[in-house]
């Protein structure tokens, strides 16, 4: 709920502006620029008497009382390699479809979607990726379909504005971080991490031998079950032929923790009557919706499970998984032409599938 | 064949744009049947990480990999587009010094020394969909 002013209206019929107004009435044009807009939490009644003179108005004529309801948004979590690149490999036209299933939704069920990558990219390609994901989507209408993604080895979420706050990552590495960072620097060529690769232990190594690879995931690993007692914090490495581009990064499943994480913070803002999650790993990414689903159920928000390409016999076990047609590019548009069609809109404003 | 090299202003905002990229498509088909092939270059102020990233998304939405390299004036470093691989080169003094004067010839030259017969043209970012068909 909130008490508006309309100054700006007022202001524009009796055509005066910020400084002229200002003057007459004796406060900084800074701090009537702020009434206007709306910026502040507070007006004293000699500025109201001042302003009711010049304008010639009642403080009724200024004054309105909003009931101030939550804007209405649905998260897409997706899987980046999964849905995304498939998509982007599709083309433009794939894409234009993907927009379009996109704004139907959002007509259908006047909520916005926001699309939410899921990424194992390192932090500073993660950036890279939202930011030109976000210049697509907002030449074509959908300014906050890109806002948000969430680097998961990194443990980041990232906006487009490319802040980044600490989100889904074992806090068990967290503390140890500094001398797993010393244990790579020991294996690391130029004896430095480069910090565009570099996350909680998400690096990139060049010319690696395999064995030293190996030697360094052996060591964290070490190092991990000394401080906490726990074996099962384990380090996943993969190594190229050729040893140019090694990575190592932790193998614990971030995506579900990030995933409730972001509906938290979203939760705080936003009225959210559905969660669309999306992948085509059977192992991650279905998990992401099986680990999340009871949460959300238990907060009133329905999810569903959008599968562009074949997840197998997975499928058959829940309703709401919803399979696109895996062997062309256009499956996540697929998938959301469905869900659009099977989205009932309940007179609560809540939606059901 | 006529081989054409076109160089534009890296400028994300105006290339992901989903209908001017869908009658970019279209004019380039055109292009391509009255015998004429076309490579991108893009350069200007980005990481190398986003010129990487703008590369292979322009390359997948065009259906094309028409852009093979960049060029950031910020790192003064060549970008080359090898999909997720992507890999830098560091511009020789003489090189980052004629980008300063967005004179190209010597790096696309030295870029595609296998391709004969090549024409560089810098081009302006305004109506990039279409300019094209003036070549």
């Amino acid at each position: 709920m909130a008490i508006i002013l309309n100054l700006n209206e007022l202001m524009k019929e009796k055509g005066i502006n910020v400084g002229e107004l200002a003057d007459k009435i004796g406060i900084s044009p800074v701090n009537l620029s702020n009434i206007k807009n709306n910026k502040i939490s507070a007006i004293r009644f000699s500025t109201l008497d001042a302003i009711c003179r010049e304008l010639d108005c009642q403080p009724g004529d200024m004054l309105e009382y909003q009931v101030n309801e939550k804007k209405r948004i649905i998260p897409r979590f997706l899987d980046y390699t999964g849905t995304t690149d498939l998509l982007l490999d599709g083309g433009a036209e794939n894409v234009k479809k993907y927009f379009d299933s996109t704004i139907a939704i959002q007509h259908k069920t006047g909520c916005e979607i926001r699309d939410i990558m899921v990424t194992g990219s390192p932090l500073e390609s993660a950036k890279s990726k939202l930011g030109r994901l976000s210049d697509l989507a907002e030449n074509y209408g959908l300014p906050n379909l890109y806002d948000c993604a969430i680097a998961e080895y990194c443990g980041f979420a990232i906006r487009k504005d490319k802040s980044e706050s600490l989100l889904s990552i074992d806090p068990r590495i967290v503390e140890n971080r500094s001398e797993i960072e010393n244990i790579i620097k020991k294996y690391s060529n130029n004896g430095e991490i480069n910090p565009s690769n570099t996350s909680y232990y998400n690096v990139v190594f060049e010319d690696i031998s395999q064995t030293d690879l190996a030697r360094v995931a052996e060591e964290i690993e070490k190092l991990m079950e000394e401080r906490t007692g726990d074996k099962s914090i384990e380090t996943l490495t993969c190594y190229d032929y050729a040893g140019k581009e090694c990575d190592i990064k932790p193998k614990i499943h971030t995506k579900p923790r990030g995933v409730l994480m972001v509906i938290e913070q979203l939760r705080n803002k936003y009225n959210i009557p559905l969660v669309i999650i999306g992948g085509d790993s059977q192992q991650e990414d279905l998990k992401m919706y099986t680990e999340t689903k009871q949460t959300l159920s238990n907060y009133g928000i329905p999810s569903v499970f959008i599968a562009p390409s074949n997840i197998g016999e997975f499928a058959k076990f829940d309703e709401n998984i919803i399979t696109g047609d895996w062997e062309n590019f256009d499956g996540i548009a697929h998938c959301m032409e469905q869900l659009t069609s099977r989205i009932k809109v309940k007179e609560d404003g809540g939606l059901e599938i | 064949m006529k081989n054409y090299v076109l160089v534009f202003e890296y400028n994300s905002k105006k290339f992901m744009d989903i209908d001017k990229i869908i009658v970019f498509k279209k004019n380039l088909k055109t292009l391509q049947q009255d015998n004429k092939n076309v490579k991108l270059v893009f350069f200007g102020d980005g990481s190398n990480e986003d010129l990487a990233v703008f590369m292979s998304y322009f390359n997948s939405l065009v259906g094309e990999k028409l852009c093979n390299f960049s060029i950031s004036s910020r790192t003064k470093e060549i970008v080359v587009e090898s999909g997720i691989n992507n890999k830098s080169i560091k511009l020789s003094t003489k090189n980052a010094r004629e980008i300063k004067n967005k004179n190209f010839d010597n790096i696309v030259q030295e870029y595609y020394s296998d391709i004969e017969n090549i024409e560089i043209k810098l081009l302006p970012t305004k109506d990039w969909e279409s300019t094209i068909l003036d070549l």
